[in-house]
C-alpha cells in the first residue's frame, strides 16, 4: 500500500486527485501507526524547510521515516519541499537539519534572466539516467513553483536537471527518489512518474 | 523557462461567461464540462475568475443544460480539481484567509488575490505567512494609470507601477496584470504598461486584457516580455485556438511548452 504523509502544512488534494485518476489505491498517512501499513511513501509539501521539519517531528513522523527508508528500504518519492527535507539542511532555515538521506543543501536559486523568482512555470528537464518510465537522455517538460533548490554532494544522484541553468529537477538513490517539479500539475508525464513510483 | 500561454476563464454564479468591458456577461459554458476541453489540450495552466456578486450562486434557472452546476466557488474548485493536472489558479470573492485555506484545500494551487488587498491592511502578510507567495497570485485591475477594485468600480488612488512594486515587497507571487479597458475588446495587450511593470518587477507577470488573435500573444511577448500571457474569449470561441495559438508562438521562435497530446498516462 502507498501512503501520502500528510505534515497539514501543505495540500494533499492535488496529489490525491492524480493518484485517484490513474487508478492507484492510497492511505494518508495521519498517525504514527499507519506507517506500519505502507510500503511506499510519498512525501509532499510546500511550505518552509523548518516548518516541514517541525511537522515531521511534532506528528511523531520522524522515526518512522528514517527506519522505513533507511532501515527497511522502503521506497520514498519527495515532492518540491518534501523533495528539499530528504537533504541535510537549507538556507531557508539554517536553524533546523534536514532528514539527511540524501548528502547536499538546499540553496536559494540565483538571480537569472531566464526566470524570475519564484522560479514558475514549465521547464525543459534533460533525464540524466533512467527515472521511472523515462530514459537517459530523454527531454520532457514539467511544471516547477519553487524558490530555493537542492545541491546535492554526490552529482550521481541527480536524475534530472534543466541544462540552461543547471537547477536541480529530480533525484535518485537506491530506493530514494524525490522531483522538485510537481508530478501532479505536471499533466501526462507527471501522472507517468506518480502511476510508475506507486507500481514499484 | 518556458512562456506560458493561459486560458482564463470567468465565471458567474457558476457558469462561463464572456466579458466585456466589465460589464456584458454573455453564459456560455459550464465551467466543470470545460475542463476536460483544457485537458485535452495540455494547457499550461488555467486560471478561474469568479465575479460572481454573491457567496452562493443563485440559480433561478430550470435549464438542463445546466443542472449539474454546483452550489459555490468551494464546491466548484473542488470538481474541476479532479480532472485538473496542470496548475490550476482561481480568485474572485476572497475575503478571507480560511476562504485561502478552502480553496487551496479543494484543489487549487494558486488563489489569487484583489479587492480584499485594499481593504485588509495586512492581509496579504498574514496570507503570505501561512501559505507562502507561491500560493498568492494577484490580479491588478486598472483603468489608465490607475489600479481599480471592487470589479473595477473603485478607483483606489494607486498608480500601477507603485501597486505592482509594494505587492512585490509584501511578498506576492506572481501578478496578472488586467486592462480592463480591454476586456473583451479583442485590440491586443497594453504592450507600454505590461513592459514597464515586467522591467520593474522580480515576479512572474501574467498579461490579460485585449487579445484578439494569436499575433497578439506573439506581440506582447516579443515586445513586453511577460512570464506568461492570458486570454479568455479567444479561446472559447474558436476551436483548435489554444493548439493553433502555441504555433504562432513557436513558429516565432518563443520558447514554449510543446505538448500537444491530450491527458494519458503511460
Amino acid at each position: 500500500m502507498l501512503g501520502i504523509i500528510n505534515l497539514e502544512i501543505s495540500n494533499l488534494t492535488s496529489v490525491l486527485n492524480a493518484l485517484e485518476y490513474v487508478s492507484i489505491n492510497y492511505i494518508v498517512i495521519e498517525k504514527t501507526t499507519d506507517f506500519f501499513k505502507v510500503n511506499k511513501i510519498i512525501l509532499p509539501g510546500v511550505g518552509t524547510f523548518a516548518a516541514g521539519m517541525t511537522a515531521l517531528k511534532e506528528k511523531g513522523f520522524y522515526e518512522h521515516l528514517c527506519n522505513a527508508v533507511l532501515d527497511e528500504k522502503r521506497p520514498i518519492l519527495g515532492i518540491c519541499l518534501g523533495q528539499q527535507l530528504l537533504f541535510s539542511s537549507s538556507e531557508e532555515s539554517p536553524e533546523v537539519n534536514g532528514l539527511d538521506f540524501l548528502k547536499g543543501k538546499v540553496v536559494k536559486i540565483p538571480k537569472n534572466s531566464d526566470y524570475n523568482i519564484p522560479r514558475v512555470g514549465w521547464a525543459e528537464s534533460a533525464f540524466r539516467k533512467d527515472f521511472f518510465s523515462f530514459n537517459v537522455g530523454d527531454k520532457e517538460d514539467f511544471y516547477y513553483i519553487h524558490s530555493y533548490s537542492v545541491q546535492p554532494v554526490n552529482d550521481e544522484v541527480i536524475a534530472v536537471i534543466t541544462e540552461a541553468n543547471g537547477i536541480v529537477g529530480a533525484v535518485s538513490f537506491e530506493n530514494i527518489y524525490g522531483c522538485q517539479f510537481h508530478p501532479e500539475k505536471s499533466h501526462s508525464n507527471g501522472l507517468r512518474i506518480l502511476k510508475n513510483f506507486a507500481e514499484l | 523557462m518556458r512562456k506560458r500561454l493561459i486560458p482564463s476563464i470567468f465565471l458567474k454564479n457558476g457558469l462561463i461567461i464572456r466579458s466585456e468591458d466589465f460589464k456584458i456577461h454573455q453564459i456560455i459554458g459550464n465551467p466543470i464540462t470545460e475542463v476536460d476541453r483544457y485537458n485535452e489540450w495540455a494547457v499550461d495552466e488555467i486560471i478561474y475568475i469568479d465575479i460572481s456578486k454573491d457567496i452562493n450562486y443563485d440559480f433561478r434557472r430550470d435549464d438542463h443544460k445546466y443542472k449539474d452546476i454546483v452550489k459555490n466557488k468551494f464546491e466548484l474548485v473542488k470538481e474541476v480539481s479532479k480532472v485538473c493536472f496542470v496548475p490550476l489558479a482561481f480568485g474572485g470573492g476572497i475575503r478571507t484567509i480560511e476562504d485561502i485555506r478552502k480553496i487551496l484545500k479543494n484543489g487549487a494551487d494558486k488563489v489569487i488575490l484583489n479587492t480584499i488587498l485594499f481593504t485588509e491592511n495586512d492581509f496579504l502578510e498574514k496570507a503570505v505567512s501561512i501559505f507562502g507567495s507561491q500560493a498568492l497570485v494577484a490580479c491588478v485591475d486598472y483603468i489608465g494609470d490607475y489600479v481599480y477594485h471592487s470589479h473595477a468600480t473603485v478607483n483606489s488612488g494607486k498608480k500601477v507601477l507603485d501597486w505592482c512594486e509594494e505587492l512585490e515587497k509584501r511578498g506576492i507571487g506572481e501578478i496578472v496584470l488586467n486592462s480592463v479597458e480591454r476586456d473583451g475588446k479583442a485590440i491586443g495587450y497594453d504592450i507600454q504598461i505590461i513592459s514597464h511593470v515586467v522591467e520593474n518587477s522580480e515576479v512572474p507577470i501574467i498579461a490579460l486584457g485585449g487579445a484578439g488573435d494569436y499575433f497578439d500573444f506573439i506581440e506582447c511577448f516579443q515586445e513586453a516580455n511577460p512570464s506568461a500571457v492570458a486570454a479568455g474569449n479567444l479561446f472559447h470561441f474558436k476551436e483548435l485556438s489554444y493548439y493553433y495559438g502555441k504555433q504562432s508562438l513557436l513558429s516565432t521562435g518563443i520558447n514554449i511548452r510543446q505538448e500537444w497530446e491530450s491527458l494519458k498516462v503511460l
